[in-house]
């Protein structure tokens, strides 16, 4: 039994969304649906056995209404709602604005007429702000008292009904007052001044607050609409949630790819920039795979659609990704702690100021003390403290997403901000990791050897067409990336194929196994010394000259004599010089780590610029070697195709996985690069570094605020200046603070990741 | 009148701090497999109770307009929830490891607790 739930536009009474869900109830499979008019949304449960969600949706569409895909729905209703809380914050805050202006001409300006200085009418001005403006907040801190717990709101209710119910005891009690010894003053002016300014703040807070999602907003706006499917012979163009696994679709120029799969017909190229960041269009034909979202842009296609609904390539990364936005970061903690005792603390701290002006102040002790503890009450901003961290973390990891460099939590990317070395998995993130032959070259005395060793050649004409066989068959059953390569290249001489037995995969050294009864050895020179074959000179001085270029070398060895050797070489990228120089910079080591024999290993290094290198390393102990690096007390990243090495970047402080397109594991790793471009390392490294310094002007901003002008607001400058803080500097400082916080986390948008651009 | 005044002050005092600080965690609230969370000045019930390798469906309905509120996140299981107004939304968890897990609001002023058993 599976549950769907979807928006249905369209309805408008409350009969629509009876019928449809009557009709809804009628199809078949279909075990409960209801149908809630108020939220426009239908909630379904089926049996998948007789009914699928296409035919769920096409129930609604039959009906005239139309049913929407539950994925974006999560999004829109937090714009919606922002827009419409803006919408009431901007109709309080003109009003408050008016009303405002009037009281403070009247109270400040000594000219303005009598009428406005009249304080029976300042406090008919000022009781519209504070209980109707001022509503949300009475009500936001009362819900808060009924569980012992408060919050900004509960600051600014109390700091405001101090000042308002004072004014008013001051207008009608003013002959008690002075009997008793308290100075009377009305101060509606400063409660109204107070109320408008921190609505401004929080008007301008919610709007900035819409741009820390965007990203996100542009990740669920890339999905496809709909799609032209072919049904039956027919082209039905249906929107993208009712296509299944095995439709043939076709995508024509211009087009967004609507779903992940694959080309069965045609080519073309496409810009898949907006998914993984890559600019160059990629030529892609029959056989390839294609990626939802991204767009189609020479010539049309026939596909079938593999992935549909979450397991798309988008679906992973839009999940990944706000997973990543509601991660928590270490540097969180102390916050955390400070956030959940901050408001009550405040309270104590205005209640203490009050004490010491009343006792200890210059008269007019009351009004003094009064107007301190007000200030106290405004100018503490929680909020700037509780959205110090995680507003910058949204921002930066959105960011991330836009490069095609998704950071799967909060954590991972704090600790890439602290790598201080960074291993390199040599093949596909230093060369392309399309290793291929360049040469291939047999024993001088080959004819000879042969004939003592007591080979036959069957099949094969010549001793090297033989050796070519014999190599082929063997590495045709090898997983090594070697193996496809060599693969590759004898597939195209035809190499005969011969029956073999006994075949062991020595991991990293080579390969045995037997043919006709032979010993057939295939490996490094290591494995070939182990195992005391007879060398051949010419292939040693060959191999060593290959060597010096850099190429790896397989020797052939048949009954314990070496007849052969091949030189393989992957193909350095050309942006991995300037990669490393780049790393170098920003004070990382780098350190290149490959299976490949030292002098080869070393060659390679010295092309990229790298000085350490970690040569013959087993696949099994990359791991090992991760953790030696971490014990000397290193922060160790690892760059890794994150499928074969996977051990590797899990034991990393952060494991970087890189791959192409959709072939990549999401999730594997701390940092997942979602196209095979090496540039994309230090640019990561450099997003981490600039979200945690982000974070830090932040929290330094928010602390630093709230340690510095809560003992001003309290009265630590009187002494010495005589300054005491008005509660409406107060809050004008209260209301920027929090807008402050948001706007610097909002800079992170425009940081320049790549160099150059 | 200075000493009644100075009296109700600290009075207030010690009344912030008992009201604010000196409460008891309330007692957790059992929960099999799906519970509804009333969000309005802090989260009622605050502190769940859930079995081990279960999933559990937290159903947050939002009765509280402030923007402290609006989120709800659950860092130990990477989630953060914008939660709409008057309405409810269902977050499920199946906790794997016995523990105390937190969870709060945006800005980390109002918590709540989950304890796996």
């Amino acid at each position: 039994m599976k549950k769907v739930s979807f928006p249905i536009t369209g309805m408008h009474c409350a009969s629509c969304a009876v019928t449809t869900q009557r009709r809804l109830q009628k199809t078949p499979g279909v075990i409960s649906a209801t149908v809630n008019y108020a939220n426009e949304h239908a909630s379904v449960e089926y049996d998948e056995k007789q009914a699928d969600v296409s035919k769920i949706y096409a129930a609604v569409d039959s009906l005239g209404y139309k049913a929407h895909p539950d994925s974006t729905d999560g999004n829109d209703i937090i714009t919606i709602e922002r827009s419409r809380e803006m919408k009431e914050l901007k109709k309080k805050l003109i009003v408050s604005a008016v009303l405002n202006s009037i009281l403070l001409f009247g109270a400040m300006v000594p000219f303005a007429p009598a009428l406005l200085k009249n304080s029976w009418l300042m406090w008919a001005l000022a009781t519209p702000i504070q209980f109707w403006v001022g509503g949300q907040y009475y009500r936001s801190a009362f819900s808060g008292l009924k569980n012992r717990s408060a919050n900004m709101d509960t600051l600014v209710a109390l700091g405001t009904s101090v000042t308002y119910f004072f004014s008013i005891f001051s207008l009608i009690f003013a002959s008690t007052f002075a009997q008793v010894g308290i100075e009377a003053h009305v101060y509606f002016e400063v409660s109204s001044t107070i109320m408008t300014l921190i609505l401004l703040g929080k008007f301008l807070e919610i709007r900035a607050k819409g741009q820390t999602s965007e990203a996100m907003k542009k990740l669920l706006g890339l999905q496809a609409k709909t799609a032209h499917v072919l049904r039956a012979g027919k082209e039905l163009d249906l929107p993208v949630e009712q296509l299944v696994k095995g439709d043939r679709l076709i995508v024509k120029p211009g087009e967004k790819v609507p779903i992940d799969g694959q080309i069965v017909d045609g080519e073309t190229a496409i810009d898949e920039s907006m998914v993984t960041g890559e600019s160059l269009p990629v030529e892609k034909k029959k056989g390839d795979l294609v990626i939802g979202a991204t767009i189609n842009q020479s010539g049309a296609f026939e596909m079938i659609a593999m992935k549909v609904g979450s397991e798309t390539f988008l679906a992973q990364i839009i999940e990944l990704v706000k997973h990543a936005q509601g991660s928590r970061a270490p540097i969180q903690k102390l916050t955390d702690r400070i956030a959940g005792v901050f408001v009550p603390t405040v309270i104590i701290i205005s209640l203490i100021t009050f004490l010491l002006w009343f006792n200890v102040g210059p008269p007019p002790q009351f009004l003094h003390a009064l107007i301190s503890m007000i200030s106290v009450l405004i100018i503490a901003c929680p909020c700037a403290l509780g959205l110090a961290t995680p507003t910058s973390i949204m921002v930066g990891i959105g960011k991330g997403a836009e490069h095609g460099i998704l950071v799967k939590d909060a954590e991972a990317l704090e600790r890439a901000s602290k790598v201080n070395i960074i291993i390199f998995d040599k093949t596909g993130t230093l060369t392309e990791g399309k290793p291929s032959v360049r040469g291939f070259e047999v024993a001088d005395n080959i004819d000879q050897l042969l004939q003592s060793i007591g080979i036959k050649k069957s099949l094969a004409k010549t001793a090297s067409a033989y050796i070519e066989g014999v190599v082929f068959s063997l590495e045709t059953k090898s997983h090594h990336p070697l193996a496809r390569a060599i693969v590759t290249y004898l597939t195209d001489k035809k190499a005969p194929i011969y029956k073999v037995e006994k075949l062991i995969d020595i991991g990293g050294k080579g390969i045995q196994a037997q043919i006709e009864g032979h010993t057939i050895l295939i490996g490094t020179q290591n494995f070939m010394e182990q195992k005391k074959t007879v060398p051949s000179k010419n292939l040693s001085t060959l191999s060593q000259s290959w060597k010096d270029q850099a190429w790896s070398i397989s020797f052939v060895a048949i009954d314990q004599y070496q007849v052969g050797v091949i030189g393989i070489s992957d193909s350095v990228k050309t942006t991995a010089a300037a990669t490393i120089v780049a790393l170098k910079k920003m004070q990382v080591t780098p350190v290149m780590m490959t299976g490949d024999n030292r002098q080869t290993a070393e060659a390679i290094a010295h092309q990229v610029g790298i000085i350490e290198v970690l040569a013959e390393v087993l696949p099994q102990d990359k791991e090992k070697k991760v953790s030696t690096l971490k014990k000397q007390g290193k922060v160790v990243a690892m760059v890794g195709d994150g499928i074969n090495d996977a051990p590797a970047l899990a034991a990393a402080d952060v494991g970087m996985a890189m791959g192409n397109g959709t072939d990549i594991a999401i999730e594997s790793a701390g940092i997942t690069l979602l196209r095979s471009d090496i540039t994309l390392v230090p640019q990561a490294l450099k997003l981490s570094k600039s979200t945690m310094r982000n974070i830090r002007q932040n929290l330094a901003w928010a602390f630093g605020y709230n340690l510095i002008l809560v003992p001003v607001a309290m009265g630590v400058l009187y002494p010495i200046f005589h300054i005491q803080l008005s509660p409406m500097l107060a809050s004008a400082a209260m209301a920027l603070s929090s807008v402050s916080v948001v706007s610097n986390a909002l800079r992170l948008k425009s940081i320049k990741l790549s160099e150059g651009r | 009148m200075m000493i009644i005044i100075n009296f109700t002050i600290l009075a207030l005092i010690g009344l912030t701090i008992w009201f604010f600080f000196i409460k008891k965690e309330p007692t957790a609230k059992k929960v099999q497999d799906k519970v509804t969370i009333i969000v309005e000045g802090g989260y009622t019930p605050s502190v769940i109770e859930v079995p081990v390798g279960k999933a559990i469906t937290l159903a947050f309905h939002r009765k509280d307009a402030s923007s402290c509120l609006e989120e709800v996140m659950i860092p130990d299981f990477q989630i953060r929830q914008f939660l709409p107004l008057h309405q409810t939304t269902e977050i499920t968890i199946t906790p794997k490891k016995l523990g105390e897990y937190q969870f709060h609001c945006g800005m980390s002023m109002f918590f709540g607790k989950i304890k796996v058993t």
